[in-house]
């Protein structure tokens, strides 16, 4: 997993956002959108119960029943596809969210208190950011048999202070800004300062990396499943497929395929949004100023 | 003498933190379960002598912290000890590893560099332009496609269905190496080659349109010397920044690429000592990968010094 | 008591999909062979590889005084012939013109030493429970060894084949620390000798002094694959010869090969799901056989192994009773009254309504990651028992964590497990039975037993073969009406080939294990 990098769009030198993205936007909005909708419906949009076996015809190409033939058990591959939606969106969501909010947490911490508290916070973050993430997922999550929600975890408190550390630039862009000058000469409370006035401000990086945090988890634990980690064996998920239906390709490419396909373009589609995102944050922002 | 000061400082907490890393994996490999006699014992019942005689031989028997100590004591000595998995020297393993693993590294990174720089260079001058887009586009696949997704792809493209690459084995030779490790290191390659080009575009971007480049352009330089002179050298800086990351990265990746293509690196070590739960090779593999990220790190920071007279005087005084 | 389990289940397990490094992609065809095996060997040393993969390879390096043809015979080896004076003794005579790789002859001291070796606990030879009934091995002449038993073991005459092993005696006594590891390597009598070994793999090279027939290849070089994709890559791209680890479970995808040819033979390799008989839920014999019931084996053979296996009816191999003698009934005959567990979800439903759990349990079965050929079986049984009630979970762990598990006997639940035969005998199966084998570090998982049992397994040890077949009789109806454990499967032994090879003579589950093999890997002419 690469370390989530604050995206270098230079908004400024941009003639037009519309020009540099194109059509990509619009697609990487409907992939997006099917994904969700997928994870929420697959499970009862499957034509087929994703679990069921017919033993008479494993490894069948595709045929009218089975849009994406099936697997060396018999099981439909398109209904696989679908009800693993679920398993492979919402880990990633789960360990996004709880990232982007203790990042958030300690980025306006470390960035508004400053002080002694900062210094605490930013030594643990340098330490744990330095850590090959996934290597270290890998070793613990094998060595103790770990499950899925473990590897969450586990994947939640070593991408933490990557967030972290872009939140806290941004917090502390915004302090030495007139208006937090202005807020305290007030008597505004600190509490209040940051939660009403700072971190509104800092919304725009907080959806980025969000969106950049989701597909680093869903990159991470598709590889800890392809690695046979987390997910229990037989279940329907993408980087599962992948690695068990290796040995199909020859009789249906579709059972690995379909895995793959999905994992690229919905990695591609939320990256697209999150850095399409960012940039008009960015130029909204310096419109403004 | 400030310079000394500042390096000794550096290799001291180097030091340091591979020893705290050191006593970490230590700690977590005890407590994990499955038991390192079992994998000795082989898979035939076995007596109680047997038992014993193997617990006294790989000091099973004592506690954490003399197994510990036992440890650290030989590998000052540079006497890694012995594989439990399979009785081989570790030092010797690694070093079996370890060029396969370096190799396909450096190997990515030329193609990463070579690539993703001038790309980043075309897209930041080109901004706007049909080009700069096609750039874009790809840099955002590369960067968010999964690397063993893509080695997985290219595999079976490139080296099943086309047959254009071996699909097996390192080869002999630098040549036949390079041949057999092409596949595996574009895959490697991709996410680091892209953010290069990112890096590049922005950095290419910015100084592009400053007053030195515009005036060397005024002095109608060729567009070729502007760029490698000027706009290069300028945008060179957060390039080796990100160097330990990328070091990081590279280490994460070879474990996957190297699984999906087999390659008989640190990687695959890695996962076959973790899943036999080979304590001593899961630990001199933990503290090599840290030495080579603080290694990474120390060497960007050297660079940074060496680029920009600002940070030397920082550190420098 | 003789332990003879090999479990294949647990040999070269890991999530690894790594290869070995190749030198050079060239092939020299005519002169070197190129063998993909799963694992390195653990050691060059028969007293610490004890394993399929090591074995293999071992076989072609030192030699047994017996080995065991592919009809599952015994053939004359180190010894050129040998015989039983009484229930405890066997006596050999040594061959008089066999010398070690380094020109010294072979004598009977060297093969009294190699034997010794595994019976002293400070070298911790995992071939010990194999010898511990043996009173004393001495050298009786320049060229005579004579074994003296503690009590008659039917198998004996077989368990040579497996220990004997010779190395020669100054080296291993120059090199007691460190003999068959990578750079000691060892010394003995075979056709190829140890050039190269690590955990990549191992080069032979050809003994020019061979005293036997000479050997067909210049050079043998076992590449590690363990990685079943991988290794189907690697065919397929003629970077290796051939090897023994066809994965049965991607055996129609390896039918697709067009430049190899992969052949299956039966082989007593028989996987079984053990159920704990002393500890709810399952002490309840109505459980156990709901369970039974719902297995559909023949759809697992037929789907998940392409056909490569034969669906199990009993513990017991039926394959295995022939090689009592001449004498023995056919198995058909022997099994008969035995009780049977057709696959009907029916009769599972009626006996888990018996038991006291009608409304069903949840289980979980852990296995070694990356094991296919549970853990596909695993799944068909999850489906199917899910139809009565009763929910399976397969989980993978790591091989040594699994190992740890069977080993500690503690909380053993439901365990799957697979069993193969040392040697031709279908005695094998007591392994699984009695309170001798109902501890830590031995393969009665299920627990197993009762006094009648006992008496039974008593009298499977007696000399007269008459005696030891009613036993194993009694012993298998007794298994099948309590169900320890469900017999699932016995799968194949394969052998892919490259088009442009053969192997000479039938290609037998035996003799990779039990003899010299890489001899009959021939090129076609």
């Amino acid at each position: 997993m690469m370390p989530p990098e604050a995206p270098e769009h230079d908004a400024s030198a941009v003639g037009s956002r519309s020009a540099r993205w194109g059509v990509l936007v619009p697609v990487c909005v409907a992939v997006t959108g099917v994904v969700v909708v997928l994870a929420v419906l697959g499970g009862w949009l499957a034509p087929q119960d994703p679990d069921h076996q017919n033993l008479l015809s494993p490894a069948a190409g595709p045929s009218s029943e089975h849009w994406l033939g099936t697997d060396d058990l018999g099981r439909d591959i398109f209904s696989r596809i679908l009800t693993g939606t679920r398993s492979a969106v919402v880990g990633p969501i789960v360990a996004a969210i709880g990232v982007t909010i203790i990042g958030l947490l300690l980025g306006l911490l470390a960035g508004f208190h400053g002080g002694r508290l900062e210094a605490v916070i930013m030594r643990i973050v340098d330490l744990v950011y330095a850590m090959p993430a996934l290597l270290v997922i890998i070793v613990l999550i094998g060595l103790f048999s770990g499950g899925y929600w473990a590897a969450v975890g586990v994947l939640v408190l070593l991408a933490t202070p990557g967030t972290t550390r872009i939140l806290r630039a941004a917090v502390l862009a915004q302090r030495g800004l007139p208006y937090v000058e202005a807020a305290r000469t007030v008597g505004v409370s600190n509490r209040r300062l940051i939660f009403v006035h700072v971190a509104p401000n800092v919304l725009p990086t907080v959806v980025t990396s969000f969106l950049l945090e989701f597909v680093g988890a869903l990159v991470a634990l598709s590889a800890l499943s392809f690695l046979g980690l987390g997910v229990p064996p037989g279940s329907p998920d993408w980087g599962r497929m992948l690695a068990e239906n290796r040995g199909l390709l020859e009789l249906n490419p579709w059972a690995v395929l379909a895995p793959a396909l999905m994992l690229m373009v919905t990695a591609t589609a939320v990256t697209v949004l999150g850095d399409w995102l960012y940039e008009r944050f960015e130029k909204a922002r310096t419109s403004n100023d | 003498m400030r310079l000394a000061l500042w390096l000794g400082g550096r290799l001291a907490g180097i030091a340091l933190t591979l020893l705290i890393v050191s006593i970490l994996v230590f700690g977590i490999l005890y407590v994990t379960p499955g038991s390192a006699e079992q994998v000795l014992l082989g898979t035939r019942p076995s007596s109680p002598e047997t038992l014993a005689a193997i617990r006294e031989r790989y000091h099973l028997d004592e506690s954490v912290g003399s197994q510990y100590v036992h440890w650290l004591s030989s590998a000052v000595r540079l006497d890694l000890g012995e594989s439990v998995r399979s009785g081989q020297d570790i030092s010797t393993m690694l070093s079996e590893r370890m060029p396969v693993t370096l190799f396909l590294a450096a190997y990515a990174a030329l193609i990463a560099g070579v690539v993703g720089i001038p790309a980043g260079l075309v897209a930041g001058i080109r901004s706007g332009t049909l080009t700069d887009r096609a750039i874009t586009v790809a840099t955002t696949i590369c960067v968010s496609a999964p690397s063993f997704v893509v080695g997985f792809l290219l595999l079976y493209a490139f080296g099943v269905a086309l047959d254009w690459f071996p699909n097996y084995g390192t080869g002999g030779g630098l040549v036949d190496r390079a041949w057999h490790l092409t596949l595996p290191a574009v895959a490697l390659a991709l996410a680091p080659m892209a953010i290069l080009a990112r890096q590049t575009r922005a950095s290419a971007l910015k100084v592009y349109h400053q007053d030195f480049t515009t005036f060397a352009r005024a002095r109608g330089l060729p567009r070729r010397v502007v760029l490698g002179r000027y706009a290069l050298r300028n945008s060179s800086l957060p390039v080796v920044t990100t160097a330990g990351l990328v070091v990081g990265y590279f280490l994460t990746g070879t474990v996957l690429v190297e699984q999906v293509f087999a390659v008989p690196g640190i990687g695959t070590l890695m996962i076959e000592s973790v899943s036999t739960k080979d304590v001593l090779v899961v630990q001199m593999l933990a503290l090599v990968i840290a030495l080579f990220m603080l290694s990474a790190n120390l060497l960007a920071d050297l660079g940074h010094l060496a680029l920009d007279p600002r940070v030397r005087k920082g550190v420098l005084g | 008591m003789y332990r003879r389990i090999l479990m294949v289940l647990v040999l070269g397990v890991g999530l690894g999909l790594t290869a070995c490094g190749s030198e050079g992609g060239a092939s020299s065809r005519d002169s070197t062979l190129r063998w993909a095996i799963s694992s390195a060997p653990r050691s060059l040393d028969t007293a610490h590889a004890f394993d399929g993969t090591s074995v293999n390879v071992i076989n072609e390096l030192l030699e047994p005084l017996v080995v065991v043809d592919p009809q599952g015979q015994l053939e004359p080896k180190l010894a050129s012939s040998w015989r039983q004076t009484d229930a405890v003794t066997y006596v050999y005579t040594l061959r008089d013109d066999v010398t070690f790789w380094d020109g010294s002859p072979l004598t009977a001291e060297d093969v009294v030493f190699s034997i010794e070796r595994h019976r002293d606990p400070a070298v911790a030879s995992e071939y010990g429970t194999y010898v511990k009934d043996i009173a004393s091995v001495t050298a009786t002449g320049e060229l005579e060894v004579t074994f003296t038993l503690k009590t008659a073991v039917p198998e004996f005459k077989y368990l040579v084949a497996l220990f004997s092993h010779t190395v020669k005696k100054s080296f291993a006594e120059e090199h007691a620390e460190d003999l068959g590891d990578s750079k000691t390597l060892t010394m003995g009598t075979g056709p190829y000798q140890a050039t190269t070994f690590s955990a990549d793999g191992v080069e032979v090279t050809r003994n020019d002094e061979y005293w036997g027939e000479p050997p067909t290849w210049e050079a043998i070089r076992f590449d590690v694959i363990p990685d079943a994709d991988t290794l189907h890559l690697a065919v397929d791209g003629g970077e290796v010869d051939g090897t023994f680890n066809v994965p049965l479970t991607s055996s129609r995808n390896w039918d697709t090969l067009s430049d190899t040819s992969v052949h299956y033979v039966d082989a007593p390799i028989s996987t079984v799901l053990s159920m704990d008989t002393t500890a709810p839920p399952w002490n309840d014999v109505h459980l156990r056989r709901a369970v039974a019931h719902a297995i559909d084996r023949e759809s697992i053979v037929a789907t998940v192994f392409g056909g490569h296996g034969r669906v199990s009816q009993s513990i017991i191999d039926p394959s295995l009773w022939s090689f009592l003698g001449p004498d023995v009934e056919d198995f058909e005959t022997t099994f008969d009254g035995v009780r049977a567990y057709e696959y009907d979800l029916d009769k599972a439903r009626a006996e888990l309504a018996q038991s006291a759990h009608p409304d069903g349990i949840s289980f979980t079965v852990t296995y070694p990651s990356g094991r296919a050929s549970v853990g596909k079986p695993l799944q068909v049984m999850a489906a199917s028992l899910k139809e009565v009630g009763i929910t399976l979970t397969p989980k993978e762990v790591p091989a040594s964590e699994w190992i740890g598990y069977i080993y500690a006997h503690q909380d053993l639940g439901a365990q799957i497990l697979a069993v193969a035969a040392d040697y031709p005998d279908p005695g094998v199966a007591r392994l699984l039975l009695g309170k001798e084998n109902a501890v830590p570090n031995a393969f009665n998982v299920a627990n197993f037993t009762s006094p009648e049992l006992e008496d039974l397994l008593a009298q499977e040890r007696s000399a007269d073969t008459g005696t030891r077949v009613d036993a194993m009789h009694q012993i298998a109806k007794i298994a099948a009406e309590e169900v320890p454990y469900v017999p699932l499967f016995f799968l194949d032994s394969t052998l892919a080939l490259g088009k442009d090879l053969r192997y000479a003579g039938d290609f037998s589950y035996w003799t990779p294990l039990l003899d010299e093999w890489a001899n009959r890997v021939q090129v076609r002419k």
